[in-house]
């Protein structure tokens, strides 16, 4: 009795043994999917943005996150090598979550750069724009098409839909700014030295002279000292 | 029965039987002992002289026997006539009619058919019995019951197994249990020897054997002093213990298997749906960066 007792006894103590070890590396491979299916959607949205967006960007740019991105697959082929043996791949998710994180942040600011850079000569236009009184209509709705426009702190477009919105909206910006094609190039030349405090009356060419005079603008101007507070 | 014999076997008897059963309050110091076996070597024959330098040694419970038949058989002294000695007896014959006299319930009746031949008188045997019977100490059945239920724990403890398989199984376990860090109460087994376990055994057998043929055997049976009562004893509740801790321990692991209740299938299972998870993930790379080159996995 003694003898086969102990025998199971020792059986039973290395099933539960195995079965510990199971049950621990199942827990572990769980963890691993947890951790996979956290990191899926900033996956998604990192490469959804990037693909929306990489051929507005530009060249190193690209390339720049290009690689971040191949980092970040290279971190994750390693994590899947790794786990035929080490199932529990948690702490290297981790440090490709934060990879993840990082690049989204990078695409956002490209995309800023990017936004920003497509509407900056349009704020800047309005702000030459807006000081003259009989264009006033036509810089309103200039000012009503870039404040509509997303702000610059926006993330980039995650989906077709942000993306188009955003064309569209440029697109009303490039057609309200259209009002102001006529301005001659040497008058816009001027107001934007103007509005820049970097014009001097050397700017004033007779032709601006005569442009502002026949608009009734030369009232609207001052003339100072350069350099004097 | 010569009086010489008959008074060392008197003073002997009690010195074999009585004071060599553990649990007696009376046992003589070693110094008495000494002293009582001197004072009978001093009044007794040389032949029983040479008897008690004997019995004094440890014997096995067939031994004793054996040296008590001897003893017996030495009073016919040498060259001189039983008549010249005044003392006969058939020690074989004596010890086994003495169990049979003890049976009848020390009826003389029935001894006239088993006298043939003998030289001793009725009255010389009654007093043979009497000396010896007085002798039969009284916890003979106490003891003797407690070793029987010890051989009953043993068998059912050690089953058919040997003592040299029991002690590997002990040390086997324990070394496991040791090795997946069990806590244990029994680490006492451990020190069990197959020698001890053995000994045990054929103690209790030797006292079983021994309880069916009448008090006197068992008496002497009994008188051996190693192993003693209590060491048997001892080791059978080391056994007994250990038993009962690995069927109790055997239940309790029995039970928490059937409580985590594995799926073996479940690590593969989910070994796949991982494995799926990262081929998902990575599939979604292509799109963005067609080119995944080694720059990534530097």
């Amino acid at each position: 009795v003694i003898v086969e007792n102990a025998a199971n006894l020792r059986a039973g103590y290395e099933r539960l043994e195995n079965v510990k070890v199971v049950q621990t590396r199942v827990q572990h491979i769980r963890d691993t999917r947890a951790s996979l299916e956290e990191l899926e959607g900033p996956i998604r949205e990192a490469t959804t943005a990037f693909g929306l967006i990489r051929d507005r960007l530009p060249i190193e740019e690209r390339i720049r996150l290009t690689r971040r991105l191949e980092l970040l697959a290279g971190i994750i082929q390693r994590s899947e090598k790794d786990f035929a043996t080490h199932p529990r791949q948690v702490q290297n998710l981790i440090s490709a979550e934060n990879t993840v994180k990082a690049i989204l942040g990078e695409i956002d600011q490209a995309w800023q750069g990017y936004a920003r850079a497509q509407t900056a000569g349009y704020w800047d236009l309005l702000g030459i724009v807006r000081r003259l009184p009989d264009l006033a209509p036509q810089s309103a709705a200039l000012h009503q098409a870039l404040v509509a426009m997303d702000p610059p702190s926006q993330a980039a477009p995650r989906g077709d839909a942000r993306l188009r919105a955003f064309d569209d909206g440029l697109g009303r910006i490039r057609d309200r700014a259209r009002a102001f094609s006529a301005l001659p190039t040497p008058v816009l030349t001027f107001l934007t030295l103007v509005a820049q405090e970097q014009a001097s009356l050397a700017h004033l060419t007779p032709e601006v002279l005569a442009w502002l005079d026949e608009h009734d603008y030369l009232s609207s101007f001052d003339v100072r000292f350069a350099g004097l507070v | 029965v010569a009086p010489a014999a008959l008074g060392a076997l008197e003073r002997l008897l009690p010195l074999l039987i009585e004071n060599r059963v553990p649990g007696r309050s009376s046992l003589p110091t070693p110094t008495e002992w000494r002293q009582e076996l001197q004072a009978i070597k001093r009044r007794s024959p040389t032949a029983w002289q040479e008897v008690t330098d004997r019995l004094w040694q440890r014997v096995e419970p067939a031994a004793l026997h054996k040296t008590l038949r001897a003893s017996l058989n030495l009073a016919r002294g040498g060259p001189r006539s039983p008549e010249q000695s005044g003392v006969f007896l058939d020690a074989a014959t004596a010890l086994d009619e003495l169990e049979a006299f003890q049976a009848d319930g020390w009826q003389l009746t029935g001894f006239d058919a088993k006298t043939d031949g003998w030289t001793v008188t009725w009255a010389q045997l009654a007093d043979a019995w009497r000396i010896l019977a007085r002798f039969v100490p009284s916890g003979n059945a106490e003891a003797a019951g407690r070793l029987l239920e010890e051989r009953g724990r043993l068998d059912r403890v050690m089953g058919t197994s040997d003592e040299e398989t029991v002690v590997g199984a002990i040390g086997e376990t324990l070394q496991t249990m040791s090795r997946y860090q069990k806590p244990n109460q029994v680490a006492g087994a451990g020190r069990l020897e197959i020698k001890q376990i053995a000994e045990a055994r054929r103690r209790l057998r030797a006292v079983c054997s021994a309880a069916g043929r009448g008090d006197v055997v068992l008496s002497a049976t009994l008188a051996v002093s190693k192993p003693t009562i209590d060491e048997v004893s001892a080791t059978v509740a080391e056994l007994t213990t250990f038993a009962d801790f690995v069927s109790n321990e055997l239940d309790a692991v029995e039970a928490e298997l059937a409580r985590i209740g594995v799926d073996d299938a479940s690590e593969r299972t989910e070994a796949e749906l991982t494995g799926t998870a990262y081929r998902r993930i990575l599939g979604a790379f292509p799109s963005a960066a067609p080119a995944l080159t080694g720059e990534g996995r530097s």
